[in-house]
């Protein structure tokens, strides 16, 4: 009897790893891996080759790490990368996130087209980065672009866009404010889970709409808003595709040049070097990550706990 | 009277009715269609605005070379170049070429990703065996690390199997598992079929495989297809993939990176009106599925809490 139900357990063993066998090889394969192999050539100073477990290049210890502190020709362009994806970071994000919060408290009504009206927003998010960069590209250009004229013709001319240094992140600034539906989506997905009767009792105790927006929407939007910031500053990190499209080789001056645009111009010559880059940002990453879920804990998270 | 109509504003629709005074009606109307017809002013506004984009994207695909440097939106002579658009379907166009490396990768990975992440799922929400959990939180993990730190190391390892060049690195990678969030979506999906059912199944005398099959996938059906669109968009948008794999000039360019060889800010030669209609056709069968499943899109956007 004993072995019998021995029997089947195992039966049960195997097939719940059948099921998952193919996450599991290709963590093994396609992330453990590469990332073994990135963590140890980072200690290394090698060019791009081919993959092998016993040609590691010269070994450097740390030198990778803080020849971002020490070397010019390094450091340089590791802090104006930082720098730049920093200040876009710092400036986009929070104004992103109260314009699309704005944006979904004014379009959460009952009203005749409000659906359609609400993909129309949506839309510009469905504009593949690649080809969205081009039409930027192609569009802001001084000499021949269509903007410049535009904007002349409301009696705004002359913006510099991507040709100079000062202009070139505004420019980018403006250029997102196009995919604000995206976030405004999760907004309305979350206003639509506060309970309508807080509001009806906020309207008996008199409270106005500005009152009611401050002392119930928000608090109850809180989980969100983290949730939204999470993902803003990680994706701000990675930054690559829209950028690399708008501009040749991070911009004026280097006035685009975002963090993984940097690893990127870099990881043919400087393969260990670049590694190094990469593993910075998953710790920059990681740590901002568990700041903000830190912070997060005071906040009020909805009936559910 | 002022205080009295600003007061009925703040109230809900249904309730403002009995509190207006009969002898008002007349004005409170005029007020509340003064309201409609400002917010429908405002919605107006902000759709010009997040359309802008398409509008002068098509505009100027069908500008003639010539009125391109003359920065306009309109030709000023009225013609409709048609030119750009039949210069990309002609035979044997690049464009052609880039459209079918895409869709090949692309018709892979919207099959593929929702069949074996569902599987993976499966086995995570519905199977009990040692290491579960474990494996589980190693597959959430690794939503953690940002994809540059194995985007080149794999190209070293791609080198050895021989695979740059090819669209091999662009699909089977993605077949190992269809990635963590989808895995995670799947499984927050599939927790909620009724285990009843799937014993139910099993006291009939089905295997668990055929459960899965049978009763398990049909059930999922909007997730499969939330996660089949999402897949297809990726592999449809991927850049950095093709950049990173495929020389410039291979065969196997996807449109993605061809858009970026052709009309990106590498090539001066670009004229603005081929590279805007080579948009439009790219842009196109995003917004075409979205349109079609802009019901599941919405409603898994609502579930997940994720963006496209």
């Amino acid at each position: 009897m004993a072995k019998i139900k021995q029997k089947i357990k195992w039966k049960e063993e195997l097939t719940g790893w059948a099921f998952i066998l193919p996450v599991v090889l290709g963590l093994a394969f396609f992330t453990a891996i590469p990332l073994l192999y990135a963590f140890i050539s980072s200690f290394f100073e090698t060019r791009l080759k081919e993959f092998s477990w016993t040609d590691w290049g010269t070994f450097v210890g740390f030198k990778n790490y803080y020849k971002n502190f020490t070397v010019y020709a390094y450091s340089s362009t590791f802090w104006k990368s930082m720098e730049v994806t920093f200040v876009y970071a710092l400036v986009s994000i929070p104004l992103q996130l109260v314009l699309s919060f704005l944006l979904a408290v004014f379009l959460n009504r009952e009203i005749k087209g409000i659906k359609v009206i609400r993909a129309l927003y949506y839309l510009p998010i469905l504009i593949p980065p690649v080809c969205n960069g081009i039409l930027w590209n192609q569009i802001t250009n001084v000499n021949y672009g269509v903007m410049n004229n535009l904007l002349r013709a409301i009696g705004l001319g002359g913006w510099q866009w991507f040709e100079t240094a000062a202009t070139s992140l505004p420019s980018l600034v403006f250029i997102s404010f196009f995919n604000l539906g995206g976030s405004m989506i999760l907004w309305l997905a979350q206003l639509k889970n506060i309970p309508k009767s807080l509001y009806e009792s906020a309207d008996l105790d008199g409270a106005n709409k500005f009152l009611q927006l401050v002392k119930i929407t928000v608090p109850m939007c809180a989980p969100m808003i983290l949730y939204n910031l999470v993902m803003s500053i990680i994706g701000t990190l990675q930054t690559y595709d829209l950028v690399a499209t708008l501009v040749n080789m991070g911009g004026v001056q280097d006035s685009m040049r975002f963090y993984v645009l940097n690893i990127y111009l870099q990881y043919k010559g400087e393969f260990g070097y670049a590694c190094a880059l990469s593993f910075i940002l998953f710790f920059i990453t990681a740590a901002l990550s568990l700041i903000v879920m830190r912070f997060s804990k005071d906040i009020y998270y909805g009936e559910e706990g | 009277m002022n205080e009295q109509v600003a007061i009925s504003e703040e109230l809900p629709e249904k309730k403002r009715e009995p509190l207006a005074p009969k002898q008002g009606g007349a004005q409170k109307k005029a007020v509340r269609i003064t309201k409609k017809v400002v917010i429908y002013a405002a919605l107006l506004l902000l759709a010009v605005f997040f359309l802008f984009p398409f509008f002068v994207m098509f505009c100027i695909s069908i500008l003639t070379d010539a009125e391109v440097f003359q920065q306009v939106l309109f030709s000023p002579t009225g013609t409709i170049e048609l030119g750009n658009y039949t210069s990309i379907f002609s035979a044997g166009s690049n464009y052609m070429r880039y459209l079918g490396n895409t869709l090949q990768v692309a018709a892979i990975l919207t099959v593929g990703i929702p069949l074996v992440s569902s599987m993976c799922a499966f086995g995570f929400s519905k199977l009990h065996f040692h290491g579960r959990n474990v494996v589980y939180s190693i597959v959430l993990g690794t939503l953690m690390i940002p994809s540059v730190i194995t985007l080149i190391p794999l190209y070293t390892i791609y080198a050895k199997l021989g695979w740059l060049n090819t669209l091999l690195p662009l699909w089977v990678p993605s077949l190992f598992g269809g990635g963590a969030t989808n895995i995670f979506l799947m499984r927050q999906f599939m927790r909620g079929i009724p285990n009843d059912l799937l014993d139910a199944a099993k006291i009939d005398g089905a295997n668990i495989f055929r459960i899965y099959v049978t009763v398990a996938l049909p059930l999922c059906v909007p997730i499969l297809l939330y996660v089949g669109y999402q897949s297809f968009v990726g592999a449809w948008n991927n850049f950095i993939g093709p950049m990173t794999y495929l020389d410039s000039g291979s065969k196997f360019t996807t449109l993605a990176l061809g858009m970026y060889i052709d009309f990106g800010p590498v090539n001066n030669n670009a004229y603005a009106n081929s590279a805007m209609a080579a948009g439009v056709v790219m842009t196109l069968p995003c917004i075409v599925l979205f349109i079609f499943f802009q019901k599941y899109l919405i409603e898994g956007v609502a579930v997940t809490g994720l963006k496209a």
